[in-house]
């Protein structure tokens, strides 16, 4: 049986929200994501929920008025797929919702806004996360594959104002993913930082983690006498 | 930099933890208001760092003043109180 949580967003939207145990949970990422994604949508349109896990984005999203008719939806996960079928359904959202990876499911389709929450750390620090239990990451050694597999086709799925968000982590290359949106897209631009504290299961393995930033595989600050990492989201177009 | 008066810091915690100004005071602490968790905690340091035009992040018994009479008093005791 999946666990059932209420998402409150802002106290402006709940979404009654199923969840089993391989697909992944809502995160502060998530939250992060869609608060940049609201703030920065001012005209609705043909969004597309790109790594959508349960859905809670998108359901969002939608919910808020940022998206035309529909919530376009994939994952590489049958039973992601299938849980947001029903929490679409349990939420009334109208969805087109399709399985496989990255852009394969939508041929030659074209949105006006891409949303990406396809995960993106480095495998070394998904090997010692809690954050990876019965999820996949495969992710590359610094964390960047899948997101430049998305960047990297997203201009092929957009119209020609269209905008890709997309969160980057510190756990990954920053650099790297940068650098690459801006070879790609006119115009990158950082929206918003949340800032975590790094766990106890990361912390423990010390030497790993500065052995990864040494190599600028990873980034995280000392402040305040803790470890701290961050997320950014950026939009791209 | 002004120092800060208790009641700014009242402010900046309850809107580190998007709560309404007026909902936290002397006796708040981790232990009883439920959004000041581990996330919470670092959104006040990071707002409370800002506010001392960066000079809280090099304080680590921060980390640990999950309170605000901890705070309180590590903020007087480096002069920014």
């Amino acid at each position: 049986m999946p666990d059932k949580i209420e998402y409150s967003y802002k106290d402006k939207i709940n979404i009654d929200l199923a969840l089993n145990k391989d697909v992944f949970r809502p995160t502060g990422t998530t939250d992060v994501l869609i608060d940049a994604v609201v703030n920065n949508i001012k005209k609705s349109g043909k969004l597309l929920d790109l790594g959508c896990g349960s859905g809670v984005v998108g359901m969002v999203l939608y919910k808020m008025g940022k998206i035309d008719k529909k919530l376009y939806a994939s994952d590489i996960s049958k039973n992601a797929i299938s849980q947001l079928e029903n929490n679409c359904s349990n939420n009334n959202v109208f969805v087109d919702a399709r399985v496989g990876s990255t852009f394969d499911p939508w041929d030659e389709m074209k949105f006006d806004y891409i949303v990406d929450d396809v995960s993106g750390v480095s495998e070394s620090i998904a090997k010692i996360s809690p954050w990876f239990d019965n999820t996949s990451c495969a992710t590359g050694i610094d964390g960047t594959d899948l997101i430049i597999d998305v960047i990297n086709k997203s201009k092929l799925h957009l119209n020609s104002t269209g905008k890709l968000f997309f969160p980057v982590l510190s756990l990954s290359n920053v650099n790297k993913i940068v650098n690459y949106a801006q070879k790609e897209f006119d115009n990158v631009v950082k929206l918003s930082r949340k800032e975590w504290v790094m766990p106890e299961e990361l912390t423990s393995h010390i030497d790993e983690l500065k052995k990864l930033k040494k190599e600028n595989i990873i980034d995280y600050n000392e402040k305040f006498g803790m470890l701290v990492w961050y997320t950014d989201i950026y939009v791209a177009w | 930099m002004n120092k800060i008066i208790k009641n700014d810091l009242f402010n900046l915690i309850a809107t580190a933890l998007e709560l309404p100004n007026g909902s936290i005071d002397d006796n708040s602490s981790g232990d009883n208001v439920d959004a000041w968790d581990s996330l919470g905690h670092l959104s006040i340091l990071v707002l409370l760092d800002k506010r001392v035009d960066g000079k809280a992040s090099k304080i680590s018994d921060l980390a640990v003043a999950t309170s605000v009479k901890k705070i309180s008093k590590i903020l007087i005791d480096e002069g920014m109180m």
